[in-house]
């Protein structure tokens, strides 16, 4: 089994690193089309909203607004400042309500963004639910761009509320025949054998 | 001191954040043999971000059923991150830093809680390595089982590839050794654009152990993306101690899992996701195969509602199972939005438990107040366990 096991990963890994060679650099694609916003940027930001916390948190109008104007370095007569060097990107919106500010709405990207699905990853809607969890494996900072650890301990750990809409349907009448089917399946959440005894022999539930 | 410093060290931002929700859940049930059951949860949640641009993040909750005494309080994640060193103008999302404290846990093909420590060390945008020691827990919090565990990745990308590589050791004096490592390669610009991610774990000296995936992605046209996979997955127990995991409750060997998918986006407002799947494993008296099919269309009408039907196959040692269903889901307003969900199922079990089961469940979410959010679920079943059953959850959830 080991020798097997050690031939295949070794094929596989100079199959992958002749095409890596073969192959132009990639990069991912960028999104080259602005996502609807659920107000015209101009109104989206409230300052009036914002003074309370703001005020709470020690904020300053610098901590948003640079006031920084870059020109040409050899050009005395520099062009006239653009609005745009003086209003903040979406980068500072992110930095409170990327997953740190929590809004009395499900999904908090539907704060600004009128669809999600327009600022999701094309691979999110790729069997995204169970096949996530090895990409995320695979680099689980690169999903910090949207998301924060609750992310996960949300579906994988957190017990204090009940969640009917992680299992399909009839969950009650159809677990075991899911759980002889693909036993490793559960393991994605359920660890503890006391999962099961609960019900099956303490009655708990 | 590496706290201190690492607080020095760090650029400080002038402000402080702090966020705090809370949410109270009630539900009522009665089981087989008609007892009322009235789970009570209570979750607490925080997330700061202090000065030095530390974050916090801490998650408890308070369970018990109403009509026991047995309440549990379960911290699912209590962590304190430290940012160590700036982060990359081109991945502001990575950055140096200690992990400290409850938290989860997902290198090689674990998937559980730590509470320890984790440090991710970056010398490079795209490359660095990952610290990690402490002790698993059971993601299901109810068991004091703990195993010690200690390791260290790297990881790089390297010709257009991110790569892992690493080793680990856990258990009683640290005597169970790993060795893992995957590699994850998309190729943009060969026909098909395939992706391909291959893993593996070896334990020396215990081949029973050893655990493998290997994925192949690929697009034969627009909107049309397929897959293929095959894995080799054990389960690993989460205590130092002899007790059997749900896992090993089930199979006495690995278990073999090759899937087949597709998903095809006919039109923006179209979604078609089909999966075959072969299980296989060996349940501790005999080989036992498995086989899934799923069929799921989503028809997004609008921005605002979609129609999700949905058709699957199971079949095991355990049964067999046939489902249809379909789920409608519509957001009314910023303020309220709900979902209904209406399935079939036939069974074959093998405790000859045979026969139709049907459910009908909804949601219902509505804020009231600017900081406040309820939601309620109904579901009403019939199969053969209950002619006619009921059961509702409602939850209030505070924003401070």
């Amino acid at each position: 089994m080991s020798r097997s096991f050690t031939s295949l990963t070794a094929l596989l890994l100079f199959s992958i690193g002749g095409a890596s060679w073969a192959a132009d650099s990639v990069s991912a694609k960028q999104q080259t089309v602005s996502p609807t916003l659920v107000a015209p940027l101009k109104r989206l930001f409230s300052h009036s909203e914002h003074e309370a916390p703001f005020l709470r948190m020690n904020v300053a109008c610098t901590e948003c607004h640079s006031f920084s104007v870059k020109t040409g370095p050899f050009d005395p007569l520099a062009p006239e400042v653009k609005k745009g060097f003086l209003m903040p990107d979406r980068k500072i919106c992110h930095q409170c309500h990327l997953e740190k500010i929590q809004q009395p709405r499900r999904n908090q990207c539907t704060l600004c963004h009128q669809d999600t699905r327009e600022i999701m990853p094309a691979d999110h809607k790729n069997s995204w639910r169970i096949r996530h969890g090895q990409f995320a494996q695979a680099d689980a900072d690169s999903c910090k761009q949207c998301h924060s650890p609750r992310t996960c301990t949300e579906c994988h750990t957190q017990r204090d509320l009940a969640k009917p809409a992680v299992h399909r349907p009839n969950f009650l009448m159809t677990h075991s025949i899911q759980a002889r089917a693909n036993p490793q399946s559960c393991v994605a959440c359920h660890t503890s054998p006391s999962q099961c005894t609960d019900c099956h022999s303490r009655g708990k539930r | 001191m590496l706290l201190f410093c690492g607080v020095c060290l760090a650029p400080r931002p002038a402000f402080a954040l702090f966020s705090l929700y809370s949410k109270t859940t009630l539900g009522f049930y009665r089981d087989s043999d008609q007892r009322a059951h009235y789970p009570l949860y209570y979750g607490f949640h925080f997330t700061g971000v202090h000065a030095g641009e530390a974050e916090t993040q801490a998650d408890l909750s308070l369970s018990n059923d109403l009509s026991g005494t047995d309440w549990k309080i379960l911290p699912s994640q209590l962590l304190v991150s430290i940012p160590l060193a700036d982060s990359f103008a081109e991945a502001p999302y990575r950055r140096t830093r200690l992990q400290l404290g409850r938290q989860f846990f997902a290198e090689s093909f674990e998937l559980t809680l730590l509470d320890g420590v984790q440090v991710p060390f970056y010398w490079t945008a795209s490359s660095g390595c990952l610290i990690y020691g402490g002790s698993l827990r059971t993601t299901d919090l109810v068991d004091t089982w703990s195993t010690p565990l200690g390791g260290v990745t790297v990881f790089s990308e390297v010709l257009g590839a991110k790569a892992r590589a690493g080793l680990s050791a856990r258990g009683t004096g640290f005597a169970e050794q790993a060795v893992y490592a995957s590699v994850l390669r998309p190729f943009a610009t060969v026909p098909l654009s395939p992706t391909v991610l291959v893993k593996g774990e070896m334990t020396p000296g215990n081949e029973g152990g050893s655990q493998f995936l290997g994925e192949l992605q690929f697009v034969p046209a627009d909107g049309f993306v397929a897959g293929l996979s095959h894995s080799i997955r054990s389960p690993k127990r989460t205590s130092s101690g002899t007790q059997q995991t749900l896992y090993q409750m089930l199979a006495s060997s690995a278990q073999r899992t090759e899937q087949v998918w597709l998903n095809w986006e006919p039109a923006p407002s179209w979604n078609v996701q089909a999966l075959v799947r072969s299980l296989g494993y060996n349940s501790g008296f005999r080989e036992e195969t498995g086989s899934q099919q799923e069929l799921s269309l989503t028809w997004t009408l609008d921005a605002s509602q979609a129609i999700s039907p949905v058709f699957g196959h199971l079949s095991g040692y355990g049964g067999e199972l046939w489902d249809a269903g379909v789920r409608y889901q519509r957001k009314v307003s910023e303020r309220f939005e709900f979902l209904t969900e209406l399935s079939a199922a036939r069974l074959d079990k093998i405790n000859a438990i045979q026969g139709w089961a049907y459910q009908l469940r909804g949601n219902v979410h509505f804020i009231p107040a600017q900081r406040m959010a309820t939601d309620l679920w109904v579901e009403v079943d019939r199969n053969p366990l209950f002619d006619f059953d009921a059961r509702v959850i409602g939850s209030v959830t505070f924003f401070h």
